[in-house]
């Protein structure tokens, strides 16, 4: 790509043009009749979402409390001059409306101005490719064990607050504590169980994120065990794939599950408690399925629900949990967050 | 990197590291599988599985096995099935040795694998050697 007339500036954000050709919102915009205002774009960008933390990916929401947090970006956006002396958001276009929302709702701090890389001038071709490096090529993504690694360093060594560090990460409180006992875990009971350092396998991280869900150690301890069994478990492969991880509960209050979990492993154990469903629910189409499953959720009373979370390890709870886990991945891909 | 790629330099490590350590180089025969090797010349199955290189000496006992596998390709049944046939082999055999080839990223992943499989087969006394700082 040429580098000729590449700067990097300080843009006042009413220069700059919000990009409609924006893949992220071109579905959107397709459907939309009438002029486009910033109001628009701005829900089309994802401000009508209520993605909140419970995702585990950057979403508009955490985004903005990163930005909030830090009091602005880190990564200048990519803008193209135009000949009315106005900017194209090229790359970019959510974070300037997180600083447009920002000003206007009165946020304390500057977002008056934006970092920007500007281009005096972008061939189609170059602008497609810096959509693609951005969006399909992306960054490479840290491994999730060095991740947590970096953030238990930031909490014990550097000593910032979790309060702090949850901020800069865009609020997803539940996720960072998460990764930090995760890491913790992993330090303090898996690696006292290999035979040398050198076998330290970072990649069993994802199974130790997993034991710190709800009613996973419980149901360890209350089968006899401890976190030490469960990183020999994990040493032995016992809990492999990873996500097995969830079953166990269910697999330690079934006598005949447990035996061939403590003799196998867990997928042998899961063969036992995963009893094909009666041909009469089995053949119901999903719909059918789906509304009468719903239709007994809204009628649920407040007595079993607070019944599931004193027996959070007990089946009926860990199966909503796990019901829930599938239900946030097919609701994602079907409504596009990312 | 492609996968295949990515692999292919993993075995060149792996050939470069068994020239390197073999006592008596005239003697031995050292078979690698790669594309361009004639078909009489490819390493012997072992128990169905192919490994990357095989190695003996002429009238000798010892017996190496390498394999060179890529990040993404460590943890499948098939290179679980293809390490536990390698590990059975070598410890029927007098002396023998696996040698693995992985990127660096993935070395403690790889051990931590082979150490269970040999607790898993009864193959502790089997020699291994992890090649580390490849990349990939």
């Amino acid at each position: 790509m040429k580098d000729n007339g590449l700067q990097v500036r300080s843009l006042p954000i009413d220069d700059l043009e919000l990009d409609i050709n924006n893949p992220r919102i071109r579905k959107f915009v397709e459907h939309h009749d009438g002029p486009l205002e910033f109001e628009t774009m701005l829900l089309a960008l994802g401000a009508g979402s209520s993605d909140g933390e419970s995702g585990s990916t950057v979403t508009f929401q955490s985004l903005k409390q990163s930005i909030r947090a830090q009091g602005g970006i880190i990564n200048p956006i990519i803008v193209l001059k135009l000949p009315s002396g106005k900017y194209q958001v090229i790359e970019g276009n959510t974070r300037v409306a997180i600083y447009r929302s920002f000003r206007e709702d009165g946020v304390k701090g500057n977002w008056n101005t934006i970092p920007a890389i500007v281009h005096d001038t972008l061939a189609s071709l170059e602008i497609d490719a810096i959509r693609l490096q951005c969006h399909i090529v992306g960054p490479r993504p840290w491994d999730p064990y060095s991740k947590a690694k970096y953030l238990e360093q930031l909490l014990n060594t550097e000593n910032v607050p979790l309060t702090q560090i949850v901020e800069l990460c865009g609020g997803r409180k539940k996720e960072i504590s998460e990764y930090i006992e995760a890491y913790r875990d992993m330090e303090k009971y898996y690696r006292p169980t290999l035979e040398s350092d050198d076998a330290f396998d970072p990649t069993r991280f994802s199974a130790f994120v997993e034991l710190q869900k709800p009613g996973i150690k419980e149901s360890v301890a209350e089968a006899g065990f401890n976190v030490t069994s469960f990183a020999e478990w994990v040493r032995d492969r016992k809990l492999y794939p990873q996500q097995t991880v969830r079953a166990l509960p269910r697999i330690l209050k079934h006598p005949q599950a447990k035996a061939r979990f403590l003799a196998v492993d867990a997928r042998e154990a899961q063969k036992i408690l995963d009893v094909p469903a009666p041909t009469s629910l089995g053949n119901v189409p999903l719909e059918q399925l789906l509304r009468t499953v719903i239709d007994r959720l809204n009628v649920i009373q407040y007595q079993e629900v607070k019944a599931m979370k004193e027996d959070s390890g007990g089946q009926k709870a860990q199966l909503l949990l796990e019901a829930h886990e599938i239900l946030s991945g097919y609701c994602k891909d079907i409504s596009g967050d990312e | 990197m492609a996968e295949s790629n990515a692999h292919q330099i993993l075995v060149e490590r792996l050939v470069q590291w068994t020239l390197h350590n073999i006592s008596n180089p005239d003697s031995t025969v050292v078979l690698v599988d790669s594309p361009t090797t004639a078909a009489g010349n490819r390493p012997p199955a072992i128990a169905g599985y192919n490994p990357d290189v095989f190695c003996r000496a002429i009238g000798g006992e010892h017996i190496l096995i390498g394999e060179a596998k890529t990040a993404g390709d460590i943890e499948n049944k098939h290179s679980r099935d293809q390490f536990r046939a390698f590990l059975v082999y070598l410890k029927q055999c007098q002396s023998g040795t696996l040698v693995v080839a992985v990127p660096w990223r993935a070395v403690g992943q790889v051990i931590s694998l082979i150490r269970f499989l040999q607790r898993e087969t009864d193959t502790k006394g089997v020699k291994t050697v992890f090649l580390d700082k490849l990349p990939g």
